[in-house]
């Protein structure tokens, strides 16, 4: 299956430059050709997969995967990021004492950065949020010398922070600066979001809300809820899921996409 | 004493995991079984008083089987969850924090591993250090990773809010949301 997605990419990686109506109908193409495998395979699952808390173990019938649409992404807005921040206690951590604000800020773990980009010649800006991109082929997992930093069976990359050793060596081989390191003792936690000092983190797509049947981020929920929808959740293997639907009607692309890791994270307008 | 001992009988099942555990537990295990019977005269005196679960007869496996093997069933479900995403309340750390945890005359939660506590009393006796409440919740706070445990949680709020009287509020979440949250892991079980 992920050879179909890939297919994707690749196919409208070879009409970059040309037309973006024609590139959006190779992708069209290609995604419906890969729909129906997927929902011969869906079909029995459909049921109680998305109504209630897993009871099986997660499998690759679905890929998670996010659409972001820079046009709708608003200048000064940090409502994914805030709502990020609660969901997973982020904003629970308290600067250490006597440290350096600047630093703190700098090493604060983060899991969505919200980025500014600026085409000097035209002075065009484009604001996006940028976060684990869930490759397809994760550069983080490859260097990871126990195994900590893993890609779930649903594409979700991650890290399990059990067997984590705080090397760092995945926060190097990121290519999107998607991973934090956790510097300080943490005082106060959340039940759904363990978090201690020494280990890697980001990104996991919400995987608790996931896992007990919701299919919404708390980033995608935020943005929508303000009134942007700039942020796409969904089903990468799904081809009726509005995901789906969306990257079939209109030009995407990955960020860094010729380093071929097929990210689960697309931005469209970019 | 005599608690502490395996049942014949009763642990066939468990029996290939027995020379393993007990190379596991080495030297504190047999620590306990001496401090554990001087401390507490039997099986689930440990229980914090003001906890749920001093209200309930069943932990989530036999008592005893817990007692000795706890950390298996723990260590079990957390592949469970990081690697399989299942999220059952059964055997999770998270369920073992909301169901032990005790309160204090507010009816506020006191973290689990304080002392005098649940889990600390015995790892104190036990020589047992844990790393696991760096990261864990020691109190249940913020539990949206499981519908049932969310509802039953609320729920006991606003009991708590409604009532103030501690016994009154134990009294109305043992015949209302908590039986029901016994009940449910086991029928999500496969
Ligand atoms: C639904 C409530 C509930 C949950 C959840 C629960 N327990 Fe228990 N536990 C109890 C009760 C009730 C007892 C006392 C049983 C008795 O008196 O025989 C008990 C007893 C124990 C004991 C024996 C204590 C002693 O004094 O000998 C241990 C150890 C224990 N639990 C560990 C755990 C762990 C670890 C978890 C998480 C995997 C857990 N429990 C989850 C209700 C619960
Ligand atoms: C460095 C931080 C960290 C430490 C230390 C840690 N954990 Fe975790 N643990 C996590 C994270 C993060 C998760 C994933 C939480 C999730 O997905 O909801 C998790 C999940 C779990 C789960 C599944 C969720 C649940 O509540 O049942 C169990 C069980 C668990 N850990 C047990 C342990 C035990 C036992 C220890 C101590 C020996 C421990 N952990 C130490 C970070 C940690
Ligand atoms: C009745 C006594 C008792 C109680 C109560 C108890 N434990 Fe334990 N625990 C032990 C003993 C004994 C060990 C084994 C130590 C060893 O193997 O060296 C242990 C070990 C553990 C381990 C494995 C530690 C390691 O380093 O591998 C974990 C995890 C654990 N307990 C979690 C808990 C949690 C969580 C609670 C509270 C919900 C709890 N225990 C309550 C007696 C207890």
């Amino acid at each position: 299956m992920s050879q179909d997605i890939n297919q994707v990419s690749q196919q409208r990686r070879r009409f970059i430059g040309a037309a973006a109506g024609a590139a959006a109908g190779a992708v069209a193409g290609a995604a419906s050709a890969a729909g129906v495998v997927v929902a011969a395979l869906s079909s029995s699952v459909a049921g109680n997969a998305e109504a209630a808390p897993r009871t099986e173990p997660v499998s690759d019938r679905h890929r998670w995967g996010m659409l972001i649409d820079t046009a709708k992404c608003a200048d000064g807005c940090t409502a994914c990021v805030d709502a990020c921040d609660r969901e997973n206690g982020l904003n629970l951590q308290s600067e250490p004492l006597g440290n350096d604000e600047e630093k703190w800020q700098n090493q604060r773990p983060v899991w969505i950065r919200k980025v500014k980009l600026q085409d000097n010649a035209t002075g065009v800006v484009t604001n996006l949020p940028l976060m684990c991109q869930h490759c397809e082929h994760p550069p983080c997992v490859d260097v990871c010398p126990t195994g900590a930093s893993f890609k779930r069976a649903d594409g979700i990359v991650m890290v399990d922070r059990h067997t984590c050793i705080g090397c760092r060596y995945c926060i190097m081989a990121c290519p999107y600066k998607a991973r934090s390191f956790v510097h300080e003792p943490v005082e106060h936690k959340l039940t759904r979001a363990p978090r201690g000092m020494g280990c890697v983190e980001s990104c996991n797509l919400c995987m608790h809300r996931l896992d007990e049947g919701q299919t919404t981020t708390a980033c995608s929920d935020a943005c929508a809820a303000g009134g942007h929808h700039a942020i796409l959740f969904g089903d990468l293997k799904d081809p009726d899921s509005p995901l789906r639907q969306a990257m079939a009607a209109q030009p995407s692309r990955q960020i860094r996409e010729e380093l071929e890791l097929n990210t689960g994270v697309r931005y469209a307008g970019l | 004493m005599s608690n502490l001992q395996p049942k014949p009988g009763g642990r066939a099942g468990v029996a290939p995991l027995v020379p393993l555990v007990l190379r596991f537990l080495g030297l504190s295990f047999l620590g306990l079984s001496w401090a554990g019977a001087a401390q507490a005269s039997g099986v689930g005196d440990f229980v914090v008083e003001s906890s749920r679960a001093a209200k309930l007869n069943n932990c989530v496996e036999p008592t005893e089987y817990m007692r000795r093997y706890h950390m298996e069933v723990i260590r079990h479900q957390r592949d469970t969850t990081v690697y399989g995403g299942i999220r059952s309340t059964k055997h999770s750390l998270a369920g073992c924090v909301d169901c032990h945890v005790g309160y204090d005359a507010q009816h506020e939660p006191v973290a689990i591993n304080a002392k005098r506590q649940f889990c600390k009393r015995c790892h104190n006796y036990a020589a047992v250090t844990l790393n696991c409440f760096d990261c864990h919740a020691t109190l249940p706070e913020g539990e949206g990773w499981n519908q049932v445990r969310l509802q039953v949680h609320d729920k006991r709020h606003m009991d708590a809010s409604s009532q103030g009287h501690r016994t009154e509020h134990a009294k109305a979440t043992l015949s209302g949301p908590s039986t029901a949250a016994a009940a449910a892991p086991e029928g999500r079980e496969r």
